[in-house]
């Protein structure tokens, strides 16, 4: 796959306790702000999202482009950093 | 299927099942995506259902053409059970189908009546030969309406493009004398 961002590994690094939504790999200060109104500020209220959809893919991505406005790519990075921390923590 | 919002999470879920979407629980935050996704999977249905709807009529069609040809030929036999076999065609559409099908069913069982009727009676060898080519093409119409509208139209295309062409010649001729 491609290489994984900085923020990605740092993110999966450690268990993610109060980091802002913007410390997600794929979501940066436009698609944070965007979050935020929404009310998904912490990173963990994105999790709660994604493992409401049950960890699934495609749905967490069609939701974070419908909800953010995120591209592609977007979508993917965090998911796959989501996916990653899950998979070493919880 | 506009009315997806005013359902209920219950609602939601069993038609998500209906047309075997993976989803998870239904809450405030996801049910925007999951009522996005019925909607999509329903626009498809809608579109095939509908293919489906042609495809039944062809089907009823063939039959029709199967019972009624044979009474023709044998014309002391036929008035009777003619009558019955296409009145029960009819029936079965009403009871099977909503009511455009029904419609035209109807429509198509009294054509054929008429045109079965009209070419029987005089037989000069040219009313034979059109005659002949009407069975054809209604043997057509019951088989595959489609292919017997684009053949009925291309013979029509051809017909007028040959008349156009027949009348256009005449036309040439004057008009390259005059330049000349």
């Amino acid at each position: 796959m491609s290489s994984t961002s900085q923020k990605h590994r740092s993110f999966i690094a450690e268990p993610m306790g109060d980091k802002p939504v913007t410390a997600l790999s794929g979501i940066g200060e436009v698609l944070g702000r965007k979050l935020e109104e929404q009310g998904f500020d912490k990173a963990f209220v994105v999790l709660g999202q994604f493992l409401v959809l049950r960890k699934d893919g495609e749905l967490f991505t069609d939701w974070l482009k419908d909800a953010c406005g995120a591209n592609n790519r977007q979508a993917t990075s965090c998911y796959q950093c989501l996916k990653e921390w899950c998979d070493a923590f919880l | 299927m506009t009315k997806l919002s005013s359902k209920s999470d219950q609602e939601i879920i069993d038609l998500l099942d209906q047309y075997g979407l993976k989803h998870g629980p239904i809450v405030d935050s996801t049910r925007g995506l999951y009522e996005k996704k019925l909607e999509d999977v329903m626009a498809k249905d809608k579109v095939k259902t509908s293919s489906d709807k042609t495809f039944y009529r062809e089907e009823r069609e063939e039959i029709t053409y199967v019972h009624y040809r044979p009474p023709i030929r044998n014309e002391e036999f036929g008035d009777g059970p003619k009558k019955y076999t296409s009145s029960e065609i009819i029936r079965e559409p009403e009871s099977d189908f909503s009511s455009t099908p029904k419609a035209y069913y109807k429509t198509e069982a009294t054509y054929r009546n008429v045109s079965y009727s009209k070419p029987s009676p005089p037989k000069p060898s040219a009313a034979q030969v059109t005659g002949s080519v009407k069975e054809k093409t209604s043997q057509e119409t019951r088989l595959i309406p489609i292919w017997f509208q684009i053949l009925a139209f291309l013979v029509v295309a051809g017909f007028l493009y040959y008349t156009f062409s027949i009348m256009e010649t005449p036309q040439e001729n004057p008009f390259n004398k005059q330049d000349e």
